[in-house]
């Protein structure tokens, strides 16, 4: 039986990494919102590693909170170690990453959801959408409840139809022993949306007392008060900082593995899904390195209160007492005891070609999909698609434009455009090599990009973008007074400076702002020399840092974009009919028909468009837009 | 990117004689030309629709190329609607080609068929009668696509070219590796180690582009010295190749005491021609200062024009002489062969200068001169250039893409140097790989992902 619930303005189903950004976005922009949950206690679920950020997903972390989005305030509340990594590579790669406190995480994040305006929770398993005319009208929960809403947002995850697979077992499962269905996939493809099989995996998590730390290399986070949300910058000091451990593989680890082999699903042929290259399994790195004698094992703690162990770089799906037997080859895990056996996991996904860049469905209006569903891993790759997918829903039931960010814009911008022009294959995961425009996207600037725009969005508080403004003042303030103030060579203090650091005496007289430009002399040292008495506070000088001393590499990246931009801004519409433009060659047409580019740049992305195709296409342009103007 | 490009092109024919235009259109039409042009008042600061007289120099030697006039016509009111420059210099092959590498070396493109006119109509610029064609050339250059790109560079040199891509690919896997990995096993280069790979990176380009390179003929034209014993018709055959009585000629030996120097082209090859004083042992001082100034002419020259007087046997002076030029590229002309069977001597002396050139010749007969003049071009304009076709600009495009990932690669090289971190080095990296890869005419992306996940074992 069936009955009628309640109408929302939006329905989100899943409450992942992805299901609470959106479900969030859409209530703090004023539609009345709900979000369905397979159960009340995987909200926030971190069912692999227990970490956040790192290159590329740092970027993502800093990108979302720039928009006024909730990972970035959730982790800061619930890390138990945060540094910086690539320090040395340039400021365009630095990445903050942080271990969570994965309980910690959970509750911080259902905390902020019980809170918000606009927004209920429920558990509830969603069986079916429900479509008419090409058109969402809501879902229908296992339980017999039918919510009509005028955009649904499906974040499942890794929850359609998964099965999980360990040695020769095979079962039903969605990840960490929670339900999963298959029925939403079956509704999913009634309604034509073509779905992947995709594949991931994860460790034995073991239990913290049976270790042996003395063997193992400390690996410790900052002393620094570094965060992810620019809401906490005023931080000095770093809340918590709880080591993580280093050990090695060893010839007999991997003997053990060799002499499994055959019970190992994944060569065995019993994995069907694509897994990911970046996270291969240690059966699979057995394999494919044969010549490394050790791999790196790092020994994750996966909160402060619980001694569940994550063993980072053992992800497998080896049977049981294989994974036991292992584990117990490597320099302080000899005793160790499995608390949660590693598994590999299959599930489908949705094919992302099938999307817009705003996350809604081509061929069903008002239905959004986002997260791991649309083929991505990683939990900040989820978010932000889920407040990318949240905000579009919330602008689509205000018949507003869609909110789309450029891959000149953000990192946000490079993930949506890859994953539908590209068709990936494998899980598609984020990283800082992707984007063309590297040097602007940075994470230190996620707040100057983006904070304009989440404010706009109705996503920024008044008092933080007050705040934000007055940095963005100060910034601009302080660049006129470093080019003003000048300084000749013989300055006392200036003489001391450049012996100290050891480099060439200037010449001549020089404003501040060149001497900055030298590698080795920051804002800090200016101010701690006498040389100025710049009034700068941390995150003004950061940035003094970086845009005076990489100016001209920076120049050269924006003129880059400029250029992007223009094929950018030459429009597609959905409806042209590609087979009709004569010139195009037959698997361009193919191709075009498929991505449905929205702009020249997008299709001339599109694997199999040629740039002599892309002449085609600007030449009908021109041509259509004579025609129609008589 | 591939569509905003500044592009740039020759849209004269080139002949021997007359004025060729370079046209230049995109963005950055006028910074480009700017950069190579010197006048008066630069390209950007004058007016729309005037000219200017200047001077074309290669910026990066600061060598005088051409001179001529510069025309500014800034979009939206030019054939293509966005800025174009037009240089007109003088109508020589090399110079003409050398201005275009250098344009492209400094970031242009090479426009393909049609994109001007093709830019004018999407600009707006043209009716609509002629997209119809402009849509046909398309078609066109689709369905030849692969082939112009296989074409294009062939054999040894394309595979060279691949080589060195897969080399800057492999530094970039290396350092995107380690940034987009970093706690993962990965090995990271040290300072040497990325400046000996660049280094020979360099060094590789370097060779390619100095195999297909002309250059220092095409920057100077040739220097051509004229070599050989007293009375042997030196300077009748400098007076042959001006057509007209430039040096004295006489029966006496030692005739031209100072050398003489000259310019003109030999077929489409811009030269400068120095008639020297006859070599021989000699105690008269002058002359012996004509004879040392000689042997220094020929360290400087590219090329020996050896004359021998063909009613004379080979002997020690001949001998002399000849080993004075061995290493140098040169021909060996057997002069005044309308006093004597040409085909006897010429066997004769075929056996004594082993794999030489020879050339009978006779300063009183125009037919042996076309005869020199195809050698001279055979040497000095590569035969695979097809100049009707215009796949010789095919050419010029590629050698100045080359030069240009040599720009990048150097300019990577020096990041290195100054201690950069990894990710400036990175922007030069790819941007070297991408001219190369337009070299080929061919484009890869996801390849770098591929290298990093078989060459290093990801997965922290
Ligand atoms: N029959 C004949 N006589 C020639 C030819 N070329 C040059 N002569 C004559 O040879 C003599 C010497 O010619 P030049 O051109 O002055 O010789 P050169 O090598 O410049 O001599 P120096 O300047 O004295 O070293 C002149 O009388 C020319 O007319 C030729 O091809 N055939
Ligand atoms: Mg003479």
């Amino acid at each position: 039986m069936s009955y009628i619930g309640e109408k929302y303005d939006v329905i989100v189903v899943g409450a992942g990494h992805a299901g609470c950004e959106a479900a969030l976005a859409s209530a703090r922009m004023g539609a009345k919102t709900a979000v369905f949950t397979i159960s009340l206690d995987n909200i926030a679920l971190m069912p692999c590693n227990p970490s956040v950020g790192g290159p590329a997903k740092g970027h993502l972390v800093r990108e979302i909170d720039a928009l006024g989005g909730e990972m970035g305030r959730n982790i800061d509340k619930a890390y138990i170690q945060i540094k910086m990594l690539n320090t040395s590579k340039g400021p365009a790669v630095h990445a903050l990453r942080a271990q969570a406190d994965k309980k910690e995480y959970q509750k911080m994040m259902y905390d902020t959801l019980r809170k918000q305006e606009n927004l209920t929770v429920r558990q509830a398993m969603v069986d079916e959408i429900i479509v008419e005319d090409g058109q969402i009208q809501g879902i229908k929960i296992h339980t017999g409840g039918i919510f009509y809403a005028d955009a649904v947002v499906i974040t499942a995850g890794t929850y359609m139809d998964s099965r999980i697979i360990i040695g020769d077992l095979l079962y039903k499962s969605g990840p960490q022993g929670f339900l999963t269905t298959d029925t939403l996939s079956k509704s999913l493809r009634d309604h034509e949306i073509e779905l992947l099989r995709l594949k991931t995996g994860t460790p034995a998590r073991v239990n913290a007392d049976t270790l042996d730390y003395s063997k193992m290399s400390i690996q410790p986070g900052s002393e620094e008060g570094l965060h992810f949300s620019f809401e906490n910058s005023d931080r000095e000091k770093a809340e918590k900082n709880i080591p993580c451990w280093l050990t090695y593989t060893n010839p007999d680890t991997h003997q053990v593995i060799k002499d499994n082999l055959h019970r190992s699903p994944l060569f065995s042929g019993v994995i069907q899904g694509t897994g990911p290259r970046y996270c291969p399994s240690i059966e699979d790195k057995i394999v494919r390195f044969e010549n490394k004698d050790q791999h790196q094992i790092f020994i994750e703690p996966e909160g402060q209160d619980t001694n569940e162990i994550y063993v980072q770089g053992m992800n497998t799906s080896l049977p049981e007492e294989v994974q036991l037997e292992m584990l117990r080859t490597i320099p302080g895990l000899e005793q160790v005891e499995i608390l949660r056996t590693g598994y590999a996991i299959e599930y489908d996904a949705v094919k992302p070609s099938q999307l817009t860049l705003s996350f809604e469905l081509k061929n069903i209006s008002g239905l959004f999909t986002a997260g791991q569903i649309n083929g991505t891993s990683g939990y900040e790759e989820a978010a932000a698609q889920g407040l990318l997918a949240g905000i579009n829903a919330a602008l689509k039931i205000q018949k507003k434009d869609p909110f789309i960010l450029s891959r000149a814009e953000a990192y946000m911008g490079v993930l949506i455009d890859d994953l539908i022009t590209k068709d990936t294959t494998e899980p598609y995961r984020l990283l800082t090599s992707r984007s063309e425009h590297r040097l602007f996207l940075r994470q230190d600037n996620a707040d100057l990009r983006l904070t304009p725009k989440g404010q706009e969005l109705g996503l920024i508080k008044k008092e933080r973008f007050d705040k934000f403004s007055q940095k963005v003042e100060d910034i601009s303030r302080e660049i006129m007074q470093l080019k003003q103030t000048k300084i000749i060579p013989s300055d006392p203090a200036l003489k001391k400076l450049v012996t100290d650091k050891e480099i060439p005496d200037f010449r001549q007289l020089v404003s501040l702002y060149d001497v900055l430009k030298r590698n080795e002399i920051s804002y800090q040292d200016l101010q701690s020399y006498g040389i100025y008495e710049g009034t700068a506070n941390h995150e003004v000088a950061e940035q003094m840092n970086i845009q005076i001393k990489y100016e001209g590499y920076i120049e050269k990246q924006l003129k880059q974009i400029e250029k992007f931009n223009k094929l950018e801004s030459k429009k597609l519409s959905a409806d042209i009919d590609y087979s009709e433009m004569a010139g195009l060659r037959k698997e361009a047409i193919q191709k075009l028909d498929k991505v449905k580019p929205v702009s020249v740049g997008q299709a001339s992305r599109i694997q199999g468009v040629s740039p002599a195709d892309i002449a085609v296409i600007l030449v009908f342009l021109e041509k259509n837009k004579r025609t129609q103007h008589g | 990117m591939h569509q905003n490009d500044t592009i740039c092109a020759i849209v004269t024919g080139i002949g021997a004689a007359g004025v060729s235009i370079i046209k230049i259109s995109g963005d950055e039409a006028i910074t480009l030309a700017d950069k190579i042009w010197h006048s008066q008042v630069p390209i950007s600061q004058m007016q729309s629709h005037t000219l200017s007289y200047g001077k074309l120099i290669d910026n990066f030697t600061e060598q005088l190329v051409d001179e001529g006039i510069a025309l500014l016509m800034k979009g939206p009111r030019s054939y293509t609607g966005e800025d174009i420059v037009e240089l007109q210099i003088h109508g020589s092959y090399v110079g003409v080609t050398y201005a275009l590498e250098l344009l492209i070396k400094n970031g242009a493109r090479h426009a393909e068929a049609g994109e001007f006119t093709r830019r004018a109509f999407i600009n707006g610029k043209l009716d609509l009668t002629k997209a119809e064609g402009i849509i046909d050339l398309l078609e066109a250059k689709n369905r030849q696509n692969l082939k112009f790109a296989t074409d294009s560079v062939a054999g040894k040199s394309a595979e060279h070219i691949h080589q060195l891509i897969d080399d800057i690919t492999e530094i970039i896997a290396y350092l995107e590796a380690s940034i987009d990995f970093p706690e993962d096993d990965v090995p990271s280069l040290k300072k040497e180690e990325k400046q000996e790979k660049l280094y020979n990176i360099i060094s590789d380009i370097e060779e390619i582009v100095q195999k297909s390179n002309k250059g220092k003929y095409i920057s100077e034209g040739i220097n051509l010295l004229i070599l050989g014993e007293p009375n042997v018709g030196k300077s009748s055959f400098l007076n042959l190749l001006l057509d007209e009585e430039r040096a004295i000629v006489s029966e006496i030996p030692g005739t031209t005491r100072d050398t003489i120097e000259e310019y003109l082209t030999i077929g489409k090859i811009p030269a400068k021609i120095i008639d020297t004083a006859g070599i021989r042992d000699s105690d008269d001082l002058i002359e012996k200062i004509g004879i040392d100034k000689a042997k220094q002419y020929i360290e400087k020259s590219d090329f020996i024009v050896y004359i021998l007087d063909a009613t004379s046997d080979y002997d020690k002076e001949k001998d002399q002489i000849y080993h004075l030029v061995k290493e140098k590229e040169k021909i060996i002309l057997l002069n005044k062969t309308d006093l004597v069977d040409d085909q006897k001597i010429l066997s004769k002396y075929k056996d004594v200068f082993i794999g030489e050139k020879i050339l009978p010749f006779s300063t009183q007969d125009h037919k042996y001169l076309i005869e020199f003049e195809n050698v001279i071009e055979d040497i000095f304009i590569d035969s695979s250039y097809d100049y009707n076709e215009g796949t010789f600009i095919t050419n010029a495009r590629q050698k100045g893409l080359l030069e240009q990932s040599l720009v990048y690669i150097k300019q990577a090289a020096s990041s290195v140097e100054t201690d950069m971190e990894d990710d400036f080095l990175t922007i030069d990296l790819y941007d070297a790989k991408k001219s190369l890869e337009e070299v080929l005419g061919i484009q890869v992306s996801e390849d770098i992902l591929d290298q990093i996940f078989s060459k290093f074992c990801i997965g922290k």
